[in-house]
């Protein structure tokens, strides 16, 4: 008995530290003072810090531009700046198409959204350079599109200076903004492009169509769009420089390399209809997102027509054909599917004529 | 900076070129401290994050005792007209290049010393009046310059100014790093302390190569896969960051060969522990010896 149990001894020790070795996250490739602010974290004192600094999904608490604070004041670092005033919502809004809250709301751990301060401190540590400090954290991140799309970097933008008598003028026109949102962008049903493709110059590009029907979100392709896109306060038009068939590559990347008819034409086309690909979409099929067969990854890749390949739990047993759109009567309902499905070519018309002489389908039905 | 007169070091150099003229080589050394300390100091400039305020030049100004003038001047942008280069009075200076293609979003370049690992400089004064200290600052002591400004056509950079319009005692200027006031002790420099964008970050020059290198990991499509400084001339203490090309920012062209590396290792050879002087010397005197037992036994 005894050396049994030295044994079962040995053996869950050396599972126990197996276990920690290799599952452990210390064994991880990066240094435990990204996370810990002491030399021994442990399990009931783990002294994590507020903001890791390593790539996080950003923010996950998703709300609506509504519930975030309408107006922060910026005075954390007022001295000889007087303190900024920061339409936060209607900054919020204007990002739903470059990025949302996380593109300032960058390194945000799981769970409330945290302020800049909480982790840019307002005294520049030396000791991680990577973080700038709060002076550093606000500018970079305002300035980045205020750059490019205002043209304007000097101070007196965002915030007056304290010697300043007339400060309270641009605080009071920011305060101007309170209530006001920014109006819902319209979107286009359909774009027709003239290109430089001389024999196939016409592009139709069904806009509601990839919004709406296939399922794409305004962030697919809307991916960087800056306040100058539709605002320039230099109202400058700009040219469209990179490649033209950038935003249509995550789908149609075979489409452009070798088949330019599928978006090219002498004139304008149609909307994209099932039915042209061999396979008219009926009743319940009608209903249904093309993600619902295609999957999520929006290729859209020709699918088997057997029912098999996507209802793959259906057996002649349990199936139940009411889902067609016909409910069989009690006689019909009883017969093997290959009386009527020939073949069980179940994507072809019914045949009536093992039985009825004379009878077609849908002209005669087996049900209702 | 001024520690020894002019006529102190006249006094040391002659006494020291009578005496042990075979030792200059080592003397030429003498300058550096710990060039390769491995913690030594660093500026990284983010040309993308700069965004042309100038605050640094004011900065600058006030730490080197020339009259700044009023932080307001420095918000005229119509400057950036024209290429400007340091100057006796402005230790850097700013520049303003717009991307060809990025129009809205100009790069601002600033301009002062680089602080190389092997400085040019330092190597070409006569005097050995500069040093490299051990923050990587690259200083000069003004008592010891004699104005040759042999340090001014060195620079792979050209950044050494000359006091031209002073008839009496005209000096060399650069940036020093700030090393007198404020980074001997430990202290920032002036234009990183004031940088409101933190486009200029001071630090380990090892770990600004690693920040340098994580900020174009992260956003290879903002920067230009380059680290100007991390091996030009041998390295320098600034490094810069970029979105175009840096010859298109006026950035010279440097291979990574030190620039002093040639013509230091040719004089350096010549003497170098004294031997080719003394083999030279000792070869002389052979020849000469047996001249001397020739004519002697002719003589005979």
């Amino acid at each position: 008995m005894k050396p049994l149990l030295i044994i079962t001894f040995i053996t869950l020790v050396s599972a126990s530290l197996w276990g920690q070795t290799t599952k452990h996250h210390a064994s991880m490739p990066i240094k435990c003072s990204k996370c810990h602010t002491c030399n021994n974290p442990t399990y009931l004192d783990p002294c994590l810090k507020v903001c890791p600094d390593f790539k996080r999904a950003g923010v996950s608490v998703r709300h609506t531009a509504d519930e975030a604070p309408e107006i922060i004041k910026i005075d954390t670092l007022a001295n000889v700046y007087q303190a900024s005033i920061f339409t936060h919502k209607l900054h919020a809004e204007m990002s739903a198409m470059s990025g949302g809250c996380s593109l300032c709301h960058h390194h945000n751990p799981p769970g409330p959204i945290l302020q800049c301060s909480d982790c840019h401190q307002a005294k520049i540590l030396r000791d991680d350079l990577t973080k700038p400090g709060l002076k550093g954290a606000y500018h970079q991140q305002c300035l980045n599109c205020h750059k490019s799309w205002s043209h304007a970097n000097n101070c007196e933008v965002c915030h007056a200076r304290q010697t300043d008598a007339e400060q309270t003028a641009s605080t009071a026109d920011k305060e101007a903004f309170k209530g006001k949102e920014h109006p819902e962008v319209t979107e286009p049903e359909k774009k027709v492009y003239q290109t430089g493709f001389e024999s196939l110059p016409v592009v139709t590009f069904y806009h509601d169509d990839h919004a709406h029907r296939f399922g794409y979100e305004c962030v697919d392709c809307h991916k960087n769009e800056s306040c100058r896109r539709c605002h320039d306060t230099l109202a400058k038009p700009s040219e469209f420089k990179e490649d033209v068939h950038e935003p249509c590559m995550a789908c149609h990347a075979e489409a452009v390399e070798n088949k330019c008819t599928v978006c090219h034409a002498k004139t304008e086309q149609g909307r994209f209809e099932h039915a042209n690909v061999g396979w008219p979409l009926e009743s319940y099929h009608q209903t249904l997102h093309c993600q619902s067969c295609h999957g999520v990854d929006k290729t859209f890749n020709k699918l088997n027509s057997n029912c098999k390949s996507c209802h793959k739990d259906w057996t002649p047993d349990n199936f139940n054909h009411t889902v067609t759109g016909l409910r069989l009567d009690e006689v019909h309902a009883s017969f093997d599917c290959k009386l009527c499905h020939e073949n069980r070519a179940f994507s072809e018309n019914a045949s009536c004529s093992n039985c009825h002489e004379g009878y077609t389908y849908p002209a005669q039905k087996p049900g209702n | 900076m001024g520690k020894q007169s002019r006529r102190d070091f006249l006094k040391t150099s002659g006494l020291i070129g009578a005496g042990l003229s075979g030792l200059s080589s080592k003397k030429a050394h003498s300058g550096v401290k710990k060039i390769i300390a491995d913690d030594r100091m660093g500026v990284l400039v983010d040309t993308t994050l700069c965004i042309g305020c100038r605050r640094c030049e004011y900065a600058c100004k006030g730490a080197h005792d020339i009259d700044p003038g009023r932080i307001e001047q420095y918000d005229d942008r119509s400057v950036f007209k024209e290429m400007r280069r340091p100057q006796y009075n402005a230790y850097t200076v700013v520049n303003e290049y717009t991307d060809p293609e990025n129009p809205d979003n100009p790069s601002n370049v600033k301009v002062q010393c680089m602080h190389c690992d092997h400085p040019a400089c330092l190597s070409a004064c006569i005097v050995g009046a500069f040093s490299k200290e051990e923050n990587g600052a690259v200083i000069w002591d003004e008592g010891k310059c004699i104005g040759c400004r042999y340090c001014m056509i060195a620079c792979p950079f050209q950044i050494p100014q000359f006091e031209y319009h002073k008839a009496l005692e005209p000096e060399i200027r650069k940036c020093d790093l700030c090393w007198e006031s404020r980074t001997k002790d430990g202290g920032v420099p002036a234009c990183v302390e004031i940088c409101p964008m933190e486009a200029l970050v001071y630090g380990k020059r090892y770990e600004l190569l690693q920040l340098a290198h994580e900020r174009i990991e992260k956003n290879p499509e903002r920067y230009l896969d380059h680290v100007y400084g991390e091996n030009e001339v041998g390295g320098t203490s600034w490094l810069y960051l970029a979105a175009q090309d840096f010859t298109k920012l006026d950035f010279p062209q440097l291979s990574d060969e030190p620039a002093p590396g040639a013509s230091e290792k040719l004089q350096h050879a010549i003497f170098s522990y004294f031997i080719p002087p003394a083999s030279l010397f000792a070869l002389l005197g052979g020849i000469m010896w047996i001249n001397r037992k020739q004519n002697t036994t002719e003589e005979e």
